[in-house]
């Protein structure tokens, strides 16, 4: 009997999913539901496309004719409300009901919300969707001053559009540096120069607690006390898996819906992939990543006994006339050795992390052009055993990486 | 012999044409269901030979950018 296979999400794990399965298998029935109106986009595309006119189909994952050549039924603008395991069912948000062989849950993650006063007010945004894209593009036109609520990878890139919109804008980051998870501390002051020297205030160890405005905002205040005037607020505090609609059924959840090395669930039958899965108590909520879980989940629903790999995390930024690479473990107590260059003048920097002879992470600002040796090595495991990289230049320790 | 490598993503920029342009020219060359270079790849079109990183603003310049390192 063919499968009857149905997809929750139609996200970039979605996709690798499907591409997985129909490597291995023509013919089994494909239903692929995303809650968006729009074809399956790029989401990543969002944040680093404010400025341009974010089209949907300059953006889109696959051609529109990819879905009839794969022979997939694609359901826009539906929502899957819940499942019933026993039966093997999904309802749908007009209480259609849809059978099913085997499910993947690939619905992603949804931004996190401040718990603060006044965040419903007119003129506060959050960028997930192409909709949000939109929405923020067209409430900004009249905006002067915009407070950016989080100094993470999103949070920055959103900053760096405004600044070339020539809005003021102010940053508030909960902790005392920005991209605090991927930098170290030195990495992350230059970034903050760098920042500031755009124009852009920023605001540390700031805990937004109401955002202040009769009808729209006005202006937002610290816990500390402190007010600013500002007349729009856009918040990027992270994100947490979309898991509501599990709800009642007995797939496993923690903060994410947990998966096994074949990103099957514990409900035979049932697999989870990208942002909504948690594999080892980790959700990354990273594109590559959501690549490799959809394309294993995809790989084993259709038959093909395929196990997850470690894929490790890799972030790069372009804004502020910066470029950085940051990959890996960028924690010194957590290695052995570290390799350190720094020039001030041009703002480059390298870092390098090393464990037992092992490249463990990296950091680098400026020229990233070499940066996918280092990517190589951590991946690849190279030893770094017999080499004298303590007095060596990074440059000529990426030159015999090379080679390796 | 180059190790060219390209990101399936990428191609929303137009950059299967550099791909097809250089297997016609009997390079060897993978493409990859990604290359972990997520946030560059969103941007522009790239490429990786061996092991470094190439962008360009246009496919074409890509092309040319490709041919150059592979003459030098």
């Amino acid at each position: 009997m063919l499968d009857k296979i149905i997809i929750i999400g139609n996200g970039i794990a979605a996709l690798s999913a499907i591409k997985a399965i129909r490597e291995v298998d023509k013919d089994s029935e494909i239903h692929l539901f995303g809650e968006e109106v729009f074809y399956p986009y790029s989401r990543i595309r969002l944040s680093k496309g404010l400025l341009s006119t974010l089209q949907e189909d300059k953006i889109l994952l696959q051609k529109w004719e990819w879905y009839d050549d794969n022979n997939i039924n694609l359901y826009l603008g539906s929502k899957i409300v819940s499942i019933d395991t026993d039966k093997k069912v999904v309802k749908l948000y007009d209480d259609g009901l849809i059978s099913y062989t085997k499910l993947l849950l690939a619905a992603g993650s949804s931004n996190n919300k401040p718990n603060i006063t006044g965040i419903e007010k007119p003129g506060v945004y959050s960028l997930r969707t192409l909709q949000d894209a939109w929405d923020i593009m067209d409430g900004l036109k009249n905006s002067q001053t915009i407070l950016v609520i989080g100094g993470g990878v999103q949070g920055l890139e959103i900053a760096w559009a405004l600044v070339q919109m020539d809005k003021n804008v102010i940053i508030a980051q909960i902790t005392d540096r920005l991209m605090s998870k991927q930098l170290d501390e030195k990495c992350s002051k230059i970034l903050k120069n760098k920042v500031i020297e755009k124009g852009v205030k920023i605001l540390f160890n700031a805990n937004v607690s109401e955002i202040i405005g009769k009808d729209r905002v006005e202006g937002f205040k610290l816990s500390n006390g402190e007010k600013y005037e500002c007349d729009a607020v856009i918040y990027s505090i992270g994100t947490r898996p979309n898991i509501d609609f599990l709800q009642g059924t007995p797939i496993d959840t923690d903060r994410g819906i947990i998966v096994n090395n074949r990103m099957e669930t514990n409900i035979e039958g049932i697999f989870a992939a990208g942002d909504i899965a948690q594999y080892n108590g980790n959700i990354f909520g990273l594109w590559n990543i959501a690549i490799e879980q959809g394309k294993v989940a995809g790989y084993n629903m259709a038959g093909r006994d395929t196990k997850y790999k470690y894929v490790p995390p890799v972030t790069t930024l372009n804004a502020f006339d910066l470029t950085l690479f940051s990959m890996g473990i960028v924690d010194e107590t957590m290695v052995t050795d570290t390799m350190v260059e720094e020039n001030i003048g041009d703002n480059t920097y390298k870092k390098i992390f090393i464990k037992d002879n092992y490249i463990k992470g990296a950091i680098v600002v400026g020229n990233i052009r070499l940066s996918p040796v280092l990517k190589s090595a951590i991946e690849k495991k190279v030893s770094l055993e017999g080499v004298d990289y303590k007095n060596m230049p990074i440059d000529d320790l990426i030159q015999l990486l090379k080679t390796k | 012999m180059a190790h060219i490598q390209f990101c399936e993503n990428n191609f929303s920029h137009g950059t299967e044409e550099v791909v097809n342009k250089l297997k016609d020219e009997n390079y060897d060359l993978e493409v990859e269901s990604c290359l972990g270079f997520c946030g560059d790849c969103a941007v522009s079109p790239f490429a990786l030979v061996n092991d470094e990183l190439l962008q360009a603003d246009t496919p074409n310049d890509l092309y040319e950018m490709i041919k150059d390192y592979l003459d030098n």
